[in-house]
């Protein structure tokens, strides 16, 4: 395993991060705990998960997944071995099984102390090492979304300085160690590193984004600010949602795989343009000998402004798949053809 | 004309701005005369420039836009009526013929001070309304380029010393506003910031490249532009001209810019993007809107522009990039462009 510094943090998270969504929902707690136990096996450290998980959320599994994770810690004894990520949900159209639901939620000071207590109560742990805001309550493009769009109604979102306040009396109580975002815009980052530096307050450590071969949007304008700023990407769905293994080409639909069980969620990643990218860059996984999950996470491992890849799998064997690519340096030679995949199609699953 | 205020200033822009490149190229002096008259006539009051004009770069044309911009100020007394912008050239492979060259042109005192002196000289002015970087001296995202790619040893003047150089400049009454081109949301927000702090001057605006087919800037510019206000002065409206539909089916009209340097400006000349040009062109035609009419409208009004930079060749040109400014498109109109985007989106980055 490599390890790297999480933000301006001393903590040394492991490349590969667990991520753990599927627990709870496509997996058991039977199969969660093997991941986990597997993954602390190959020197993962660093675990991923969010109050609203398992997904998809609905009410019968909310909080399921951090109590999959919460009675790994009680029965293995290992919470120090770990370092913990979850997130607070933010305000949206639904989640009506969430406090006082969709609209409501969001950074005020009331919805952060409740979130924080239940996520400490289902993860049987006294603190979180990296609390991240799941997405800004603000108007920002959301999952399948390109373009920023100007809202000038949106208006009623907690202030940054609020939100730092809130998080700030969260770190003093030892609920949480560090803070960081997800989902977040160029803007927001640079909002956020800006109020903590003026009013003394915690600094953001890390933004967990979408980032993926067929996603590259992370390079156009948040990697400057993620190098220049030291807030490095925790990249999420680094397989776009498992396609990029190359199991759902030529239509196959999978058993007990995420488009087969739920077609039209997750359409973000299922595009026709998405498709011809994702052949092609099986195509030269393939012609290298290598498998073609591991070379897609392989890519995402060593992008100069990622700190870790949440990885995430439903089998053992793509558990073992995903963390492989931690071993494999892709050439200058692969790199090249990478590149002019991406650039005669960029992004085709946004 | 419609007008915007530039930034937090007090100064209405009109949303039409004239660009001013292609004098002294493919324009002489005569031209531009025509294309100032004309553009003042229909309420344009802000004109366009920079040290490194005319395009394509040469030693031999160095300046030679400012001092034709210059020479009509001195003709017809009309400097108090115009705002007017113009760019210091920045650090890049070429531009030999400039102060030390290429590598040398960083954002330093010296260069600032040089640089301001040659364009007031050439403009035939005392000030400049704003003065703009014309691209980050770091490495950034150039012409053609999509994705950031970090450089461990890239260099550059750090951006508070490039703002208080800028401000001797206000100070001096030679400039009187600041903005950025070419930039990055990592730029804009640091300047923003460092002025703040220091009490430094702020940037009054952005000029980056925005057209139907390169929409980069909607994906994280846009968002900065609006909540900082340091609003977009689009340039490449047109897309070279490629989306007037003059190119389409390979066509090479006299004296266009792709007849003459094929392989200039490709950023512009994609496959990709061909195939976009040709809906957009189709859309405008079925609308009975000229196509470039058509291109400067959906420009002209998106909510993070303050401007939009026209550039024309010839007086037809610059009457239907002009007439924009009358045109609001439909609902129905922005859904279709919206799904010609979607479906390939930025083909001419």
């Amino acid at each position: 395993m490599k390890y790297r510094k999480l933000g301006t943090t001393d903590l040394n998270v492991s490349v590969i991060c667990l991520g753990t969504m599927t627990f709870g929902e496509q997996n058991s707690q039977q199969e969660g705990f093997d991941q986990m136990n597997y993954a602390l096996e190959r020197g993962v450290n660093f675990f991923d998960t969010a109050e609203l998980y398992a997904v998809m959320p609905r009410k019968e599994t909310y909080g399921k997944t951090e109590e999959i994770i919460g009675n790994w810690f009680h029965e293995r004894k290992n919470r120090d071995k770990i370092i913990l990520a979850s997130k607070i949900a933010s305000k949206s159209d639904g989640l009506e099984w969430i406090r006082d639901g969709a609209e409501n939620l969001g950074f005020d000071k009331k919805n952060m102390n409740a979130a924080i207590d239940a996520s400490l109560k289902r993860l049987k742990t006294d603190y979180i090492d990296l609390y991240q805001l799941h997405w800004p309550e603000r108007k920002v493009p959301r999952f399948g979304e390109l373009d920023y769009k100007y809202d000038p109604n949106d208006n009623k979102w907690t202030t940054i300085e609020e939100v730092l306040f809130n998080l700030n009396e969260l770190v003093k109580s030892g609920k949480i160690r560090n803070v960081g975002l997800s989902n977040e815009t160029p803007w927001g980052m640079m909002k956020f590193l800006e109020v903590a530096k003026e009013k003394n307050f915690p600094r953001m450590m890390s933004i967990q984004n979408v980032y993926s071969l067929v996603n590259r949007v992370f390079d156009i304008g948040h990697s400057e600010v993620s190098k220049a700023e030291n807030l490095g990407l925790l990249a999420y769905s680094p397989l776009a949602g498992g396609r990029l293994s190359g199991k759902y080409i030529g239509g196959i639909n999978p058993k007990n795989a995420r488009y087969t069980l739920w077609p039209r969620r997750f359409s973000r990643h299922h595009t026709e343009r998405g498709e011809i990218a994702i052949e092609k860059y099986v195509g030269i996984a393939n012609k290298y000998g290598i498998a073609p999950s591991t070379f897609a996470n392989a890519f995402v491992n060593d992008r100069p402004f990622v700190t870790s890849n949440i990885i995430g799998a439903t089998t053992m064997e793509q558990l073992k798949e995903n963390i492989n690519s931690i071993d494999l340096t892709l050439s200058k030679e692969i790199l090249d053809e990478i590149e002019d995949v991406h650039l005669t199609n960029p992004n085709p699953c946004v | 004309m419609r007008y915007r205020k530039l930034g937090t200033t007090d100064l209405d822009v009109s949303v039409i701005c004239l660009g001013t490149m292609t004098w002294g190229e493919q324009n002489n002096q005569d031209d531009g005369f025509k294309q100032m008259d004309y553009a003042v006539e229909r309420g344009v009051n802000f004109f366009d420039t920079a040290e490194v004009y005319s395009i394509p770069t040469k030693a031999e044309t160095y300046g030679k836009t400012e001092e034709i911009i210059g020479n009509w100020f001195n003709q017809n007394n009309k400097r108090k009526d115009i705002i007017l912008a113009t760019k210091i050239c920045a650090k890049s492979d070429g531009n030999s013929w400039i102060r030390e060259g290429g590598p040398n042109l960083i954002f330093d005192k010296k260069n600032i001070n040089s640089a301001i002196d040659g364009s007031l000289k050439r403009l035939k002015t005392d000030y400049i309304d704003l003065y703009q970087l014309h691209a980050p001296e770091r490495k950034v995202p150039k012409f053609g380029q999509l994705d950031f790619e970090y450089d461990p040893d890239d260099k550059w003047v750090d951006l508070e010393e490039v703002l208080y150089c800028l401000q001797d400049l206000i100070k001096q009454g030679k400039v009187r506003n600041i903005g950025v081109s070419n930039e990055t949301p990592w730029g804009v927000m640091s300047y923003m910031k460092i002025a703040e702090e220091k009490n430094l001057p702020r940037m009054a605006s952005i000029q980056n490249v925005y057209s139907l087919v390169n929409r980069i800037f909607d994906i994280h510019n846009s968002e900065v532009s609006i909540r900082e206000n340091c609003g977009l002065l689009a340039y490449s409206p047109l897309a070279g001209g490629r989306l007037s539909g003059k190119y389409i089916g390979g066509k090479n009209p006299p004296n266009s810019r792709y007849t003459l340097w094929a392989n200039r400006f490709d950023r512009h000349n994609t496959k990709r993007g061909e195939n976009a040009i040709e809906k957009y062109v189709n859309l405008a035609n079925k609308l009975n809107i000229p196509p470039s009419t058509f291109a400067n409208a959906f420009v002209n009004d998106r909510p993070f522009v303050t401007s939009n930079i026209i550039g024309a060749t010839s007086m037809d040109q610059l009457k239907e990039n002009i007439d924009s400014i009358d045109i609001t498109l439909s609902e129905e109109t922005l859904k279709e462009i919206e799904n010609i985007h979607l479906y390939d989106p930025n083909p001419c980055v």
